[in-house]
């Protein structure tokens, strides 16, 4: 009846428009009155929550966001695309190549699908048009090459599915390479063979040098990045202060597109970025210790044991429930509440699944969720950035759903693909 | 209320300098601790905790500017439930809800700083008293209560909602294609 009367409160908060963070803390405010034994006093949960928030291990999400933002407001990505486009010129279908490519690198950079898609469709969407590519194919590529920026690290649902199942960042950092090497490869090479026929440019070295000129900078960023944290040099944090470091100096000395003010605009958008993540990161951490302090994970394994006896019923059952669920809830949420119960499940003794690799499945099923109607995120902002209708898009990117769910089946059949490097 | 406008455009603008500084406090410490290890092989001790609790500040002091901008994460499946006449009330009684949830957490946020402030808990690293960082907290859920109840009162101060695609989207616009 309790359990009822949670479920009914938690709807009604949905359907009266709370947000995630109230629906989330008025859930776990009531399940610790309820079912709390000796720490049912609300103080309990908030000293939880303010120990969430200031765990060193989070330090690295601010800074990778500020880096990104401050990446994406420079000119990083039209050097990039120069870049891109003079390498693949000579090839069929180079300018989609150099779409797919182009959204890959600065994901690397940016670590976020919706700026990438934007920074890299301004620029490609009206080149493809004009090239004579088909609509649905431009919006469908840009749409779908820029969920890279999920997988591709650093990213920040990794780092959140590290924090809530304590599984080391930098394992799924490396991790995410072999996905993200196979489903660009996917993307890139549907984008070739649906273009092949198209002509193709000259090979021009010294057009070549001049844009790795221009964006030589725009590259070192990843590496040093990415560099640090693979060998090792650098801890995911360190990197992150690095990245925001390196970012500066290439925006504000080198490339010289940014101003102070163009900084404080971006530290307050990543702020209020923050702002709506972190408050639902530690209660979904307060629930987390909740829950297990009642035995509920636990609870759960027994109950799926019982219920799922192969390892391929499970894998299938949670990847079908992912995707319904990115249907509707967003990725940072969806990871949130869920990596915490699916986790023990997906590593207990019946499953036998790594911890790093779950992680990294988890991720490449809800990227999907980006491109899914109703509410997929890019679907929106490209509705918004491409002025196209809504159904459109969603048509445009059915081929892309189809190469990443390829992909996530090759994820899944192949854990040494995410787990060689470890 | 143009005394609440003015208060809450006023708070908006503390909050975001507050960001600022322990942002940049944040990256600072860090960059310094990674160039003290290069140059003199040692890092910088707690330099870690120091950033840590600037983040801390951060993250509280952005989540009224979350509020005030419309960014928080809502789950929009069931908007459609009621009927769209009922919309103005709905919205009102919204903020009646999120009014009491971040009062209610305020009011429990006083008493944790209190246990904090009569135990002198510290931090393990650097000893810091702990009850003054904890006090962002009765700060942040505080003024997120205030800043509901105006919206209840005059909603023509309440936000548009907008998603961080959305933001993005005004962004591009305001700068003009190929930004």
């Amino acid at each position: 009846m309790t359990t009822l009367l949670l479920i009914l409160v938690v709807v009604a908060l949905i359907v009266l428009r709370q947000n995630v963070m109230i629906v989330l803390g008025v859930a776990v405010f009531l399940a610790n009155y309820i079912w709390g034994d000796l720490n049912n006093d609300p103080a309990f949960v908030l000293e939880v929550m303010f120990n969430a928030a200031s765990r060193e291990v989070l330090l690295s999400i601010p800074l990778y966001l500020l880096a990104g933002a401050i990446m994406a407001r420079g000119t990083i990505a039209v050097r990039l695309i120069a870049l891109m486009r003079s390498v693949t010129d000579p090839i069929p279908g180079g300018l989609a190549l150099a779409t797919i490519l182009s959204c890959a690198v600065f994901a690397a950079i940016s670590g976020s699908s919706t700026v990438t898609l934007l920074a890299v469709g301004a620029i490609m969407y009206p080149a493809l048009i004009q090239e004579g590519y088909s609509k649905s194919f431009a919006l469908g590529a840009l749409c779908a090459a820029g969920t890279l920026g999920i997988i591709i690290p650093p990213s920040i649902p990794l780092i959140l599915y590290g924090v809530m199942t304590q599984t080391s960042i930098a394992d799924l950092f490396i991790a995410g390479i072999g996905p993200a090497l196979v489903l660009t490869g996917l993307m890139a090479a549907y984008s070739m063979a649906v273009n092949i026929k198209r002509p193709r440019g000259n090979f021009d070295v010294r057009a070549i040098g001049q844009a790795l000129k221009s964006s030589l900078f725009a590259l070192l960023t990843p590496v040093v990045i990415l560099g640090g944290i693979y060998s090792g040099y650098f801890t995911p944090t360190e990197s992150a202060a690095v990245a925001v470091f390196t970012a500066l100096v290439v925006e504000m000395l080198v490339h010289r597109d940014m101003s102070l003010n163009d900084l404080y605009d971006v530290v307050g958008e990543t702020s209020k970025l923050l702002g709506s993540l972190f408050p639902l990161l530690a209660f979904a951490t307060a629930l987390n210790i909740f829950l297990t302090y009642q035995e509920i994970p636990g609870q759960l394994v027994e109950i799926m044991t019982g219920a799922v006896d192969s390892k391929l019923a499970f894998i299938l059952s949670t990847n079908i429930i992912l995707l319904l669920i990115g249907f509707v809830v967003d990725i940072g949420s969806a990871i949130l509440i869920l990596s915490p119960l699916l986790q023990p499940l997906a590593t207990s003794p019946d499953y036998g699944m790594n911890s790093v690799h779950f992680g990294i499945m988890m991720i490449v099923n809800l990227e999907i969720g980006y491109l899914t109607p109703p509410l997929g995120l890019n679907l929106i902002v490209a509705m918004g950035a491409f002025k196209e209708d809504f159904w459109t898009i969603c048509k445009a990117v059915v081929p892309f759903i189809i190469l990443m769910l390829i992909g996530l089946a090759i994820v899944i059949a192949i854990p040494q693909l995410s787990l060689f490097l470890l | 209320m143009t005394t609440a406008r003015q208060f809450l455009t006023v708070l908006k603008k503390v909050e975001l300098a507050v960001c600022f500084s322990a942002f940049a406090i944040m990256t600072l410490v860090l960059m310094i601790d990674v160039a003290s290890r290069e140059i003199f092989g040692v890092g910088w001790y707690g330099s870690s905790q120091r950033a840590t609790f600037a983040m801390v500040v951060v993250v509280f002091i952005a989540l009224g500017l979350a509020t005030a901008d419309g960014r928080h994460l809502r789950p929009r499946f069931a908007d459609n439930v009621l009927p769209q006449s009922w919309e103005p009330y709905v919205l009102r009684i919204s903020d009646v809800i999120s009014a009491v949830f971040y009062l209610f957490v305020a009011v429990v946020a006083v008493g944790v700083v209190q246990v904090t402030f009569d135990l002198e808990e510290r931090t393990s690293t650097l000893l810091w008293l702990v009850w003054p960082f904890q006090t962002v907290m009765v700060f942040a859920f505080g003024m997120g209560a205030i800043r509901h109840v105006l919206y209840f009162i005059y909603p023509e101060l309440r936000p548009k909602e907008t998603g961080a695609e959305e933001e993005l989207l005004q962004d591009q616009d305001d700068r003009g294609p190929g930004a």
